[in-house]
């Protein structure tokens, strides 16, 4: 059984709670109602050490004012002595906690002090690398989904552009008409009245008059008055 | 945060044996997160070493 036991809590700043990050050798019950409580003043070494960004050093848990309420579940552990640092990350946030606990009252030496300080550092490294991947990720299917709607908006357009293409090369080519009746024949066969031919593949539409020259001829008497 | 920032200063007590085994150890970590380990296993890693 080790001597001291080690665990690093992970902080959530919008909730102010802890979540298990890692702790190998601390008991399941003990990590169970540790995970999700809330930080502050007084709420053991790690609460403590997050919420005021400083070490807490808590050589007796029975008699520190830090454990009041958690000192039962300590003992129940079989843990005595807690310490805990806070792991600041390169823009001074508070990330978790690297707590160090004893089975008995114990004060830290120097070579602890140093010890949990360098802990916490690597253990900020480690938070930091996978906040930066988490970003990554989420910069990268945010840009995925703006090449999509980009790539879907340029094939609608790319259609439209070639049914455009389309009823315009068969405006441009030979068109068959009737001689007679002057209706024109179109790419599939059918026979159509002039003006639904091209309001089918030019889009103008008709208005309806008479020229002079037929209102002479069909009205002669008109243009006198 | 530069990795070199950690190193243990050592000197003669009874610890100082420990540092060459401390120093590897986070060695190791650091290479799992070099490597794009994930988190948890990085965190495992550094918490079942610096227990004794």
């Amino acid at each position: 059984m080790p001597d001291v036991l080690c665990s690093v809590l992970l902080y959530d700043p919008e909730t102010r709670t802890v979540h298990h990050g890692a702790a190998p050798s601390l008991p399941e019950f003990y990590c169970q109602a540790i995970n999700g409580a809330e930080v502050g003043v007084g709420r053991g070494s790690c609460g403590t050490a997050i919420a005021t960004a400083q070490r807490v050093v808590v050589e007796d848990v029975l008699t520190h004012p830090y454990w009041t309420n958690f000192w039962k579940l300590a003992v129940t552990a079989g843990l005595r002595a807690c310490w805990s640092q806070p792991i600041i990350s390169s823009k001074h946030a508070v990330l978790g906690s690297f707590a160090m606990y004893y089975r008995d009252v114990r004060k830290p030496d120097a070579f602890d002090l140093e010890f949990i300080e360098t802990s916490a550092h690597v253990a900020a490294v480690a938070i930091e690398r996978t906040h930066t991947e988490q970003e990554l990720e989420q910069h990268r299917n945010h840009l995925e989904e703006m090449v999509r709607a980009r790539t879907s908006e340029l094939e609608k357009l790319n259609q439209e552009l070639r049914q455009v293409n389309h009823d315009v090369s068969l405006l441009r080519g030979l068109l068959p008409i009737c001689a007679s009746c002057k209706r024109v024949r179109d790419d599939k066969g059918y026979w159509a009245q002039i003006e639904a031919y091209i309001v089918k593949y030019a889009g103008p539409v008709f208005t309806h008059g008479i020229c002079p020259d037929c209102s002479q001829r069909l009205y002669p008497g008109l243009g006198r008055r | 945060m530069s990795l070199s920032a950690v190193s243990f200063s050592g000197g003669a007590g009874p610890e100082a044996a420990r540092i060459p085994r401390i120093l590897e150890a986070r060695n190791h970590v650091y290479e799992r997160i070099a490597l794009g380990a994930p988190l948890a296993e990085v965190l495992n890693i550094l918490t079942a070493t610096s227990s004794r």
